[in-house]
């Protein structure tokens, strides 16, 4: 049984007479410690697709299913402790409390779920010293570099123990050394953890790294390119990095020509 | 969430805004602290009323007197001289300014009247006498008696209320303290003093007796300013100046007692028409204080309605300074949120803020309150209002702290109640997206 599912899920958005299509009859199957990527330019409605399978959004149609059980009926209660306690969220502009201490905004999940204070303190100091943020616990969240606010932000969506975890562009904002380092963690934890990894991402190289790419073009999925391990296809890895290369020099290209003009 | 945590969250959210917080709490506090000053106006008021209350009587007494025609202002006519007219003295409850009116005497017949009336549990005749002068060693200062009944109580500075004694007792205006040579109240306690009269035959003569308590003056009625005298000073004095015999005595008051459940029903009126019919005059407690106290009372709730409206205008200062600051941490809801905080949650740390504005501006009122009462109670006990003793201004009665302390901490959570909603309406999605 897959552990995230949607069936027939159309979203739309009014907004006075208006109606925008974000998703139009959308079904995907997650399997418990998948990594799936959700790419697709913006406005494609791969975000609208993970809010949803998320729980942070109602479909205007169709349903969202968690192992098996589908969660329309759930009240706002039930929908919020299933968000506390089975899931994790990153996003690309981590969203921390800048004036909290790097503990304090690890452990919100924890507070919000009604655990004790020692408690939190105690598993949220051992995770960060598990992430190498040992010597930070303390320090205010807007004292840190981007890349260590992300590891937090990552902390943050692993200290309620979650079956899934939902990030958002989590790269987004990265340089791409430090984006290497959050890209390895959280394949660290898919791969070693059975934690099953939800992405939504525009970079392809990164979508590539995932188990299975589920891509979204306005509001519908136009490709499930599944289970292709780009490390041991070296043929299809050389093809895509050309591809890459050629691309990005022909935009490059583009662009000179765009500004001699 | 746990209640503690909230609790932390809602006050280090104020204390990271301690400006607004603090310019969001002086509004409270301004109305708190009006709103404590004039309930404990209206509490010393209320409270220097009922202390000296005492002077006037119970609520179910009603003193009798029987008028003359001369007393009477409405015939213009010269008065028939009546064989049993008391001679012209000073007779309080009808007339509490003190100057003298004609009274006749009230007859024992009459008095059995009255005992006969329905409703009326007991009367207590008191003779007519007259006094001329107060002395202890040195010269005799003008007096005059106050005619009133021993269930009376005397507001007391110092000393005991008359007893049925065969012992002579007074109690002594404090008015004559310095004069008579008494150092204060206290130091003229169990001391003895000379009343000086005219006898029946317009001779002086003089009688001693025991100061057994000091009167404050109070609010008036109808023993402030008069000496006071136990039952058988007054019979001592009432045969030294009268001829009749015993059983012919006339009485220049007498004081009736209804029964207590009726006061304020019509049986009780019902009493006062029938003590007319008989062509007596009554007055009763509510006559003497007139609408002083309703007076009052409506005086001390116009304040309490400025500093109610003062905390209303101060409540839209909490409606503003929370919106801002749901606007300003919108992304923090939708955080907050999506990671599994309940609405619940939201609206309780927002409303939460609101009381803590609310509490922090009500205690900092009613302190700021009372110690300004406090101070302004001297001044004005030593200044303005130095003629009425025992007279505090500002009372501060827990229960009505308590009840300010209620009122806007109240307030302040009905004025959270919008903006701790729309926190808790929004929409994680949106509100994560808010810039």
């Amino acid at each position: 049984m897959a552990q995230l599912s949607s069936s027939a899920v159309t979203k739309v958005y009014k907004s006075g007479d208006e109606q925008f299509l974000a998703l139009d009859n959308v079904s995907v199957e997650i399997e418990r410690g998948e990594a799936v990527a959700i790419t697709g330019k913006s406005g494609s409605g791969k975000s609208t697709l993970m809010h949803l399978l998320a729980l942070l959004d109602n479909p205007t149609s169709g349903e969202i299913s968690i192992n098996g059980v589908p969660t329309k009926s759930f009240s706002e209660q039930k929908l919020s402790k299933v968000r506390n306690e089975t899931f994790g969220f990153v996003f690309q502009q981590f969203f921390l409390n800048a004036n909290e201490t790097v503990l304090e905004n690890t452990v919100l999940p924890l507070e919000v779920g009604g655990m004790s204070q020692s408690e939190r303190n105690r598993l949220g100091t051992e995770l960060l010293e598990e992430l190498g943020l040992g010597d930070k616990v303390q320090n205010k969240a807007v004292d840190l570099s981007g890349g260590q606010k992300q590891r937090v932000a990552i902390a943050r969506a692993l200290i309620n123990s979650p079956q899934v975890i939902f990030a958002d562009e989590p790269t987004g904002n990265l340089d791409s050394k430090t984006g290497q380092q959050v890209e390895e963690l959280l394949f660290d934890l898919n791969k070693n953890h059975g934690i099953t990894l939800v992405c939504v991402t525009h970079d392809r190289d990164f979508a590539a790294k995932f188990d299975r790419i589920i891509e979204v073009s306005d509001g519908r999925i136009v490709g499930q390119d599944s289970a292709v391990e780009p490390e041991k296809d070296l043929s299809a890895l050389i093809e895509r990095s050309v591809r890459n290369a050629v691309s990005k020099a022909v935009e490059e290209a583009l662009s000179r020509n765009g500004e001699n003009k | 969430m746990r209640p503690l945590s909230i609790f932390k969250r809602s006050q280090r959210n104020l204390r990271r805004n301690a400006v607004r917080t603090g310019l969001t709490a002086s509004a409270i506090l301004v109305g708190a602290l009006t709103l404590t000053l004039t309930s404990a106006l209206g509490a010393g008021v209320n409270k220097y009323i009922d202390d000296t209350l005492a002077s006037f009587g119970a609520e179910n007494v009603i003193f009798v007197t029987n008028p003359t025609a001369s007393g009477d202002n409405s015939d213009s006519d010269p008065a028939i001289f009546e064989e049993d007219q008391i001679e012209a003295q000073v007779v309080g409850p009808p007339n509490p300014g003190g100057s003298a009116t004609l009274v006749q005497a009230i007859s024992q017949d009459t008095i059995a009247e009255i005992e006969r009336i329905e409703g009326v549990d007991a009367v207590e005749p008191s003779l007519g006498v007259t006094i001329e002068y107060l002395m202890t060693d040195g010269a005799q200062y003008v007096a005059d008696n106050a005619q009133t009944s021993l269930e009376i109580e005397s507001v007391l500075l110092e000393g005991t209320q008359l007893s049925d004694d065969s012992e002579f007792q007074v109690i002594l205006p404090y008015e004559y303290l310095d004069v008579l040579g008494f150092r204060d109240a206290s130091d003229a306690v169990d001391e003895s003093i000379t009343i000086g009269f005219y006898d029946y035959a317009d001779f002086i003569a003089e009688v001693d007796a025991k100061i057994v308590g000091v009167a404050d003056q109070g609010l008036g009625g109808p023993v402030a300013g008069n000496l006071v005298m136990n039952p058988s000073l007054i019979q001592e004095i009432y045969e030294s100046q009268s001829l009749d015999a015993p059983a012919e005595e006339g009485f220049s008051l007498v004081t009736v007692f209804v029964d207590e459940s009726l006061v304020g029903t019509d049986d009780f009126i019902a009493v006062i028409d029938e003590l007319e019919q008989l062509d007596l005059t009554a007055v009763t407690l509510e006559d003497q204080l007139g609408d002083f106290t309703a007076i009052v009372d409506a005086i001390i709730w116009i304040l309490n309605g400025f500093a109610l409206v003062v905390l209303f205008a101060s409540g839209f200062g909490i409606v503003n300074t929370l919106y801002m600051s749901v606007q300003e941490r919108t992304r923090e809801i939708g955080l907050m949120k999506s990671i599994g905080a309940t609405p619940r949650v939201i609206f309780s740390l927002f409303s939460l803020e609101a009381a803590l504005i609310g509490l922090i501006g009500s205690i900092s009122g009613v302190l700021l309150g009372i110690i300004l009462g406090s101070r302004l109670s001297n001044v004005l006990q030593e200044g303005l209002l130095s003629d009425l003793t025992g007279f505090d201004p500002f009372v501060f009665e827990p229960q009505a702290i308590a009840s300010v302390l209620v009122v806007v901490v109240g307030l302040a959570l009905l004025a959270g109640i919008l903006p701790a909603r729309s926190a808790s309406k929004k929409d994680p999605i949106t509100a994560l997206r808010y810039e």
